[in-house]
């Protein structure tokens, strides 16, 4: 069976909420399907080659170290558009979902030129989007749960990720959020969207094993299953309202 | 409005809170803040020689404690926010107390715990004369934003004639040495018997230099990004500090600043941290080095934190851990696994944050809880309405299954620990759990007689 090559992408520098914890339980949740996986932690000065690995993985990181990873992502600009195009999995999350934009319409530093993978605009915002979010992924029954806490914001995309029933999408009152273009998958939620969202992550799996011709077999549910069922007991008593 | 009438409000509503046994630290102030507009109140106070601010992620609570001990043995009239409200709204409370009619500050010395997002709306005009700095780590980021955001709000606060008295090891604060000409006093930590070179995750602040953004090489960590560290470009370092603690001894609670022989009065790492940052600020504004032996040696400041009770023989030591800011329970983790004897800890929460409802639990996965992966940890028990997410954290830590015992109802609670445990317990939990396992131990006791 093929070896995968997992690449944890600017692990030092955009890990501002728990990213980690969505590398690990991806390579647990890939090892339980008897998958022969390596984790590998790439940054700057690291010679980054996007043919070699198989899942890329990208969180959030401070204003400050976004912009520190664009200078350096910027030259594997090509690169990643062919793996894009070429079906690698990208699982971006948090802000360095704005590096893959056209541009970053800063608040304080003019216009800075992006990867120009996919066609929308960041805006920085004077001010933060903080908050629960609740959404709906249109390939699987159960609702999405998570957290934002971002200045920027997408202007406009036609390929969205997730439906919001509460929270913010793109932009304030967008009811869209995210990116999905073959196996890109950008959002802003951020932290451990996979530990969080286990039935997501068993689609994620299930995709993944499709496009490398890997059986799937079906998972046994532990503890996150338990933790997403109880955080939807204790905070959604219906479809919209958050009860705290 | 003339500052005499604000002062005279202020203090009235002050006397009112108290006449129906209410704190009153923050209420007067949120008046004549808030409700009255006078946000530039603050800048119409005339002040008095020293202004000293201590602000950072953690610590400056202790910090501040120990500065006005010092500082009062010494012979200094001091005020100080000493129970710890630290926003703009306590400060003003505090500040307008303590003037007399003309808006003249009455003591000789302002001390103040100061909030690091609140300490430009404290200080927006008249700046501080001393500003301690005890690290910006990541910390609430549902208010905060990230570490960054919070240190651009602290530079705001920082007037041309403000002394800094700076955490060196923590490279986003020593950042303030270059980019002020002010005095800067630094003091940091030597390598301790915990100091490490790699942590088992990857939660850093700050890992790259600020100035030609190359990878910092450190020689050590002490806990997250605090250590001692160089660019490989020599553009940034932490260098010499002028204050460096040195032989740090947990088990005799001392250490040595600049070869003096200093008594600490926790044997934890955030102990050393304050007790240095102290000793610096009030060496610097003059208190000799005998005269602070005698005040940190001699008359001995008690440790407020980590309550110690008993439960059926055994002893249990409430350390309070606060959620979202994985260092504080790196502290904690790191005090316990130091401790001697079988261990059993109490771990959870039900609400991550009391001063808002967001539950962002991504912080779970930044803190080392692979430190409990040690043979003298008997049992782990797993209490609150998000157990399960604290379960699963633990699952990745590498701890025996055997020994996570999940507890779905607290009344449950001190029966299990009895029954199925033993060792000496440790409570790590947040603040409205405390208050929960308190009335439990209580309970028991009272059963009991």
């Amino acid at each position: 069976m093929k070896k995968i090559k997992i690449a944890h992408l600017y692990y030092d520098l955009m890990n501002l909420y728990g990213e980690n914890g969505n590398v690990r339980y991806l390579l647990d949740r890939l090892e339980k399907q008897n998958i022969d996986v390596s984790l590998y932690f790439l940054s700057i000065g690291d010679k980054i080659d996007f043919d070699k690995y198989d899942f890329y993985y990208m969180g959030t990181g401070s204003e400050e170290n976004k912009l520190i990873v664009l200078e350096d992502i910027i030259k594997y600009k090509k690169q990643i558009k062919t793996a894009i195009l070429n079906g690698k999995f990208f699982l971006v999350t948090g802000n360095s979902l704005d590096l893959f934009g056209k541009r970053i319409e800063t608040y304080d530093k003019g216009n800075i030129e992006a990867l120009d993978i996919f066609d929308y605009i960041v805006k920085e915002e004077d001010f933060r989007i903080v908050g629960e979010q609740y959404y709906t992924f249109p390939f699987i029954d159960e609702k999405i749960i998570g957290f934002q806490n971002r200045n920027s914001a997408i202007m406009e995309y036609n390929h969205p990720l997730f439906k919001v029933i509460s929270g913010t999408g793109y932009k304030p009152q967008s009811l869209e959020e995210g990116i999905l273009e073959k196996h890109f998958y950008g959002t802003y939620l951020l932290g451990p969207l996979l530990v969080r969202n286990p039935y997501f992550t068993d689609y994620l799996i299930k995709e993944f094993c499709r496009e490398y011709d890997i059986q799937y077999k079906n998972n046994i549910e532990d503890s996150s299953y338990k933790a997403y069922q109880m955080y939807l007991n204790n905070f959604y008593n219906n479809d919209k309202t958050i009860n705290n | 409005m003339k500052v005499s009438i604000m002062i005279i409000i202020n203090k009235l509503i002050t006397k009112i809170c108290k006449l129906f046994g209410k704190n009153g630290s923050v209420y007067p102030g949120y008046i004549i803040y808030d409700v009255l507009r006078q946000k530039k109140i603050l800048e119409k106070i005339k002040y008095p020689k020293y202004v000293i601010a201590v602000t950072g992620s953690s610590g400056k609570g202790s910090t501040t404690d120990l500065i006005n001990h010092i500082l009062t043995d010494n012979g200094y009239d001091v005020c100080y926010n000493k129970n710890g409200s630290n926003g703009v709204l306590a400060a003003t409370t505090l500040i307008l107390n303590n003037c007399n009619i003309k808006g003249e500050f009455k003591h000789q010395v302002l001390l103040l715990e100061c909030d690091e997002r609140h300490l430009k709306l404290i200080f927006g005009k008249n700046k501080m004369t001393h500003l301690v700095v005890t690290n910006v780590t990541r910390d609430q980021p549902a208010r905060n934003g990230d570490p960054d955001i919070v240190f651009q709000d602290i530079i705001k606060a920082i007037g041309d004639d403000t002394k800094l008295i700076i955490n060196a090891d923590d490279p986003l604060v020593n950042r303030l040495s270059y980019l002020f000409k002010n005095d800067c006093i630094t003091y940091g930590v030597g390598k301790t018997s915990d100091s490490y070179l790699k942590s088992s995750i990857e939660a850093v602040d700050y890992a790259y230099c600020p100035r030609c953004h190359a990878k910092l090489d450190y020689l050590y960590y002490h806990y997250g990004h605090i250590g001692n560290y160089i660019c490989p470009n020599k553009d940034f370092r932490r260098g010499d500090v002028m204050y460096e603690v040195k032989d740090v001894d947990f088990l005799k609670h001392r250490i040595k600043i600049n070869d003096e022989d200093i008594y600490l009065n926790k044997d934890v790492l955030y102990a050393v941290y304050y007790t240095v940052s102290a000793y610096a600020l009030c060496n610097y504004i003059g208190v000799s080095k005998e005269d602070l032996k005698k005040a940190i040696n001699g008359d001995k400041l008690s440790s407020k934190r980590g309550k110690v009770r008993e439960l059926d023989g055994r002893k249990l030591t409430m350390l309070e851990t606060k959620n979202e800011n994985n260092l504080s329970y790196y502290q904690s983790l790191r005090f316990i696994k130091n401790q001697t004897g079988k261990k059993t800890i109490i771990l959870g929460f039900d609400n991550v944050s009391r001063r808002y409802q967001f539950n962002d639990l991504s912080w779970l996965w930044d803190v080392e809880f692979e430190l409990l992966n040690d043979k003298t940890i008997d049992k782990i028990f797993i209490i609150g309405r998000f157990r399960y997410d604290v379960l699963t954290r633990l699952s990745f830590a590498n701890i025996d299954n055997n020994k996570l015992i999940l507890i779905d109802d607290l009344n449950e609670l001190i029966k299990r620990v009895k029954q199925d445990s033993v060792g000496d317990i440790y409570t790590m939990v947040c603040f409205d759990m405390t208050a929960n396992i308190l009335k439990l131990i209580e309970d028991d006791e009272n059963e009991k007689n």
